[in-house]
């Protein structure tokens, strides 16, 4: 059978870790190989990310570099349904966001 | 008065026992009896914390802090004493001179009242000045910059991120104790290293912002809730992490001997990234750090420098954590087994989502999920490829948010009913009864400096209330004088 090969997800190249600030949450996510950060600043562009997370993020994507880190933190807006404390979420802090992340598909 | 003598030193150790309220009240005693340090902080604030101390202060005039500090004091102290190790916390939360009284009753209660001296900083209670400051201040919401009329009637606590200006002055009079209300988690550590070293140059305090931060979150910088969690020895009881900070601001981040948890290049960089937003200009009230001057270089055997931190003179505003009623949450749960475990899971939350419009019960948001199916990550789990699930079983699940509390009452008794509904219900999670939340929402906002004035006082925090006030007056005059 012929089995097209399987998708390379950001997971692949990249590990991330959420946190809440408010009804923000940020997502660290850096390069397992320094050699990788140029595809993870391709992959990791403020229109992907907002795609990747259009069913909860009402508000705007931000992204800033972390180069000695080989790093990129990505801020979301709007994203926890009000905050930790009034959210309905299973992961009212969205700590399971950065792992969400690491599904996107590498372009 | 304790009357300790303590020699100037050019390295400071400082350990965190506690990165929030909750975790184990043993590990700072592990800490404390493996490694010697000059320092101990323990921070128990997180955002939704003093909305949950709102409540417990509500039902009882001496609470509202975290009561954990008093378990954890009665057994270290007497290592702290034999160490000359001081104690710098939050652990005051909403009720700072509450905790001191129960800690200088602790202290009596063991003997020690002459071996440690107590302070307590506050003014970081903002409520019942806050009618006025509200005429100065716009008070709009970091969040989405909602106007602060939105919920100004309904405040129950509003707290500023006090600095490290007032705890340094506390450990400039002496203290061996230093309890705090709301302070911004950093300043628990460059409170310390401000007293030990003087520092002025921005560089050097934003070096102490960054050891601050890898600090404050407890052993989450020592392997514990890290990505690289397979490899990690001992993640059964992580140890908890030391900072060593030197006069010239290099840092090295470690963990005592012979504890579980792993300190390397990734696990400092893991806690680095940690609730960070612009990392040009962290921000807090003792420094804005450029968090993209910060380097690494793993040392081994569970050390990494940290060194090259910029750093420029703070915001003129302090952070605001304010929190106001906001109505109840109610989540039911209904576990579901083979066959047809999704289905009848989807055939509960149908039979729940007809019950409230049959009772006419007032929600004013709802949701359902199915717990195992790819409720948390949705539909990216897709990105997998993977086959349908057909999952032997999953938890049904339903959470609303309503205004009346009759109506969450009524809602949350749905639990039990549901066994009349698809069959196989294989229990429930909290008895017969769904869970019912007062919800204390947060509002995060800004104030100006200006406008706070740190307190501090020294026994159980009923004297000398004027030395800390100017100590906080002096800071803010020179910290004008070095930002111009």
């Amino acid at each position: 059978m012929n089995q097209s090969p399987p998708h390379r997800l950001l997971a692949d190249i990249a590990w991330a870790h959420s946190g809440d600030k408010g009804d923000m949450v940020n997502i660290g996510v850096a390069a397992r190989d320094p050699k990788d950060y140029a595809l993870l600043l391709r992959t990791l562009t403020p229109a992907r990310i907002a795609a990747h997370f259009s069913d909860i993020c009402r508000g705007e994507v931000r992204c800033y570099q972390l180069p000695k880190l080989n790093a990129i933190n990505i801020v979301l807006t709007q994203i926890l349904d009000g905050g930790p404390m009034r959210s309905l979420r299973l992961d009212p802090q969205g700590k399971a966001l950065g792992d969400a992340l690491l599904l996107m598909r590498l372009p | 008065m304790s009357g300790r003598k303590r020699m100037a030193k050019d390295v400071v150790r400082i350990a965190c026992g506690a990165g929030s309220w909750g975790d184990d009240i043993g590990e700072p005693r592990e800490l404390m009896s493996r490694a010697d340090v000059d320092y101990l902080i323990m921070d128990y604030l997180a955002e939704v914390t003093l909305s949950i101390m709102r409540s417990q202060l509500d039902k009882d005039p001496e609470k509202g802090f975290a009561g954990d500090v008093i378990t954890v004091l009665r057994d270290i102290l007497p290592l702290m004493d034999k160490a000359g190790t001081r104690l710098v916390t939050n652990a005051g939360g909403l009720n700072p001179r509450s905790c001191a009284r129960a800690v200088a009753k602790l202290l009596r209660e063991l003997g020690l009242t002459d071996r440690f001296k107590l302070a307590v900083v506050d003014g970081d209670d903002l409520l019942p000045e806050l009618p006025a400051l509200a005429r100065a201040e716009a008070f709009s919401s970091l969040d989405d910059g909602r106007p602060f009329s939105e919920v100004a009637g309904r405040i129950l606590s509003a707290n500023a991120y006090l600095g490290a200006a007032p705890i340094r002055a506390a450990l400039d009079g002496g203290a061996d104790i230093v309890i705090t209300g709301r302070c911004a988690d950093v300043s628990l550590t460059v409170g310390p290293l401000l007293h030990e070293f003087g520092w002025t140059d921005w560089d050097l305090i934003a070096a102490g912002v960054v050891a601050g931060h890898l600090l404050e979150c407890g052993a989450q910088s020592t392997g514990g809730n890290y990505h690289g969690w397979q490899s990690v020895p001992g993640l059964e009881q992580v140890g908890y992490p030391i900072v060593e900070m030197a006069r010239d601001g290099e840092v090295v981040l470690t963990k005592a001997p012979g504890t579980g948890g792993v300190v390397n290049r990734a696990t400092a960089t893991e806690q680095l990234l940690h609730e960070i937003f612009d990392p040009r200009a962290v921000l807090t009230p003792d420094a804005s750090v450029d968090w993209t001057s910060i380097e690494l270089e793993d040392l081994g055997q569970d050390r990494v420098r940290v060194f090259g931190v910029k750093g420029a003179p703070p915001p003129p505003t302090l952070k605001v954590s304010m929190t106001y009623a906001d109505g109840w949450r109610v989540v039911l749960m209904w576990p579901y087994a083979w066959p047809q475990a999704v289905a009848k899971a989807q055939a509960a939350l149908r039979k729940i989502e007809a019950t409230v419009t049959r009772l006419g019960l007032r929600v004013d948001a709802s949701r359902t999920d199915i717990f195992g199916t790819g409720a948390i990550h949705g539909s990216r789990i897709g990105a997998l490829d993977a086959a349908p699930l057909d999952p032997p079983e999953v938890f049904a699940r339903y959470a609303a948010r309503t205004g009346h509390r009759a109506d969450a009452e009524r809602l949350a008794a749905q639990q039990a009913p549901m066994h009349h509904g698809p069959p196989g219900l294989a229990g429930s999670l909290a008895g017969g009864r769904g869970q019912v939340t007062r919800i204390y929402s947060h509002w995060g906002t800004v104030i100006a400096v200006d406008r706070v004035t740190a307190r501090v006082g020294f026994g159980a925090g009923d004297e000398a209330l004027q030395g800390g006030a100017q100590a906080q007056a002096q800071e803010n005059a020179s910290r004008k004088e070095r930002a111009a």
